[in-house]
């Protein structure tokens, strides 16, 4: 089962497959997409970011990406991966933003404190288990999410982090080998 | 790799990404009328969305957030580009469409993201 589903496209002429699409390009239904993938995909943003409203913000952002850049989104089903993508990039850029904040202004966790609270409604394994992927690189913790919440294949993560399918496979192997470690570590 | 390792991350996954529904999204942030003025002047044009249940609706129904909150949010965008560069709000327009395909912000050198 595939948490991101493709199953919502917008309708289009009917086309043979590996047909060249030469005509003007089709309107997205929008809001289609929105009803279909605005939960999966904040949850998606959660996992990387660790807080609901910056999720939330990232999430919307993506689909005002998608709004102002979609006659440039020659075929309509891919605007899945468009936005799996910008969610990607948008929580990158959050984090970096977080990172930069907290090397100035020496301020520690102070905007998603929430994300303290709301681990406390996990079990204590499921806690232990994410505090331990928060320690791996970020394109490790990508790469897992992806792979281990949102069953992508290796060609759909290499598709939305813009990297190679082997480096899919290196990133996913060396991650989980490191969680590995750290959970028996702890133990 | 340890399937139990697998297990207990998609377990963990599952957890955290479930606090995330529906119910909360909504319930977190109760859109104020006022955002149904940003929606009105939406930068393509179209339907005035005010009347008595816009803002029920606008809390309540996926599909006309999609169709109005897009817009308004475009809008919002703008306004804070423009004010955080003081600048005119063609300009800000530009500025706000310029990341193309969600690339996601540059340092101030332009390095792209470390693994590390």
């Amino acid at each position: 089962m595939t948490v991101f589903s493709e199953g919502v496209r917008t309708p289009g002429p009917d086309r043979e497959a590996g047909e060249q699409v030469l005509e003007a390009p089709v309107p997205l239904d929008l809001a289609a997409l929105y009803a279909a993938h605005r939960l999966p995909l904040a949850r998606f943003a959660l996992l990387l970011v660790d807080d609901m409203a910056t999720a939330e913000d990232v999430v919307h952002d993506a689909f005002i990406a998608l709004q102002q850049h979609q006659s440039r989104l020659r075929d309509p089903a891919a605007a899945v991966g468009y936005l799996r993508t910008t969610v990607v990039n948008n929580c990158r850029s959050v984090l970096r933003k977080r990172q930069t904040v907290r090397r100035h202004l020496s301020l520690v966790r102070d905007s998603h404190a929430e994300a303290a609270d709301s681990e406390l409604l996990l079990a204590a394994t499921q806690q232990e288990v994410l505090a331990a992927l928060r320690r791996l690189p970020r394109r490790q913790q990508e790469v897992l999410a992806l792979r281990y919440w949102g069953n992508l294949s290796e060609a759909e993560i290499a598709e939305a982090l813009g990297i190679s399918r082997g480096a899919v496979k290196s990133n996913a192997s060396r991650g989980m080998d490191k969680l590995e470690a750290m959970l028996g570590a702890s133990r | 790799m340890n399937p139990r390792t697998e297990q207990r991350l998609r377990a963990a996954f599952t957890a955290k990404a479930e606090q995330v529904t529906e119910d909360r999204l909504l319930a977190r942030r109760p859109l104020p009328d006022e955002d149904l003025g940003a929606a009105a002047v939406m930068p393509s044009g179209g339907q005035d969305p005010a009347g008595p249940d816009a803002a029920g609706e606008l809390r309540t129904n996926p599909a006309w957030r999609a169709h109005w909150l897009a817009p308004a949010l475009a809008a919002a965008a703008v306004a804070r580009v423009a004010a955080r560069a003081q600048c005119p709000p063609d300009a800000a327009r530009r500025q706000a469409h310029a990341p193309s395909a969600g690339q996601p912000d540059q340092h101030p050198g332009g390095e792209p993201d470390s693994d590390v």
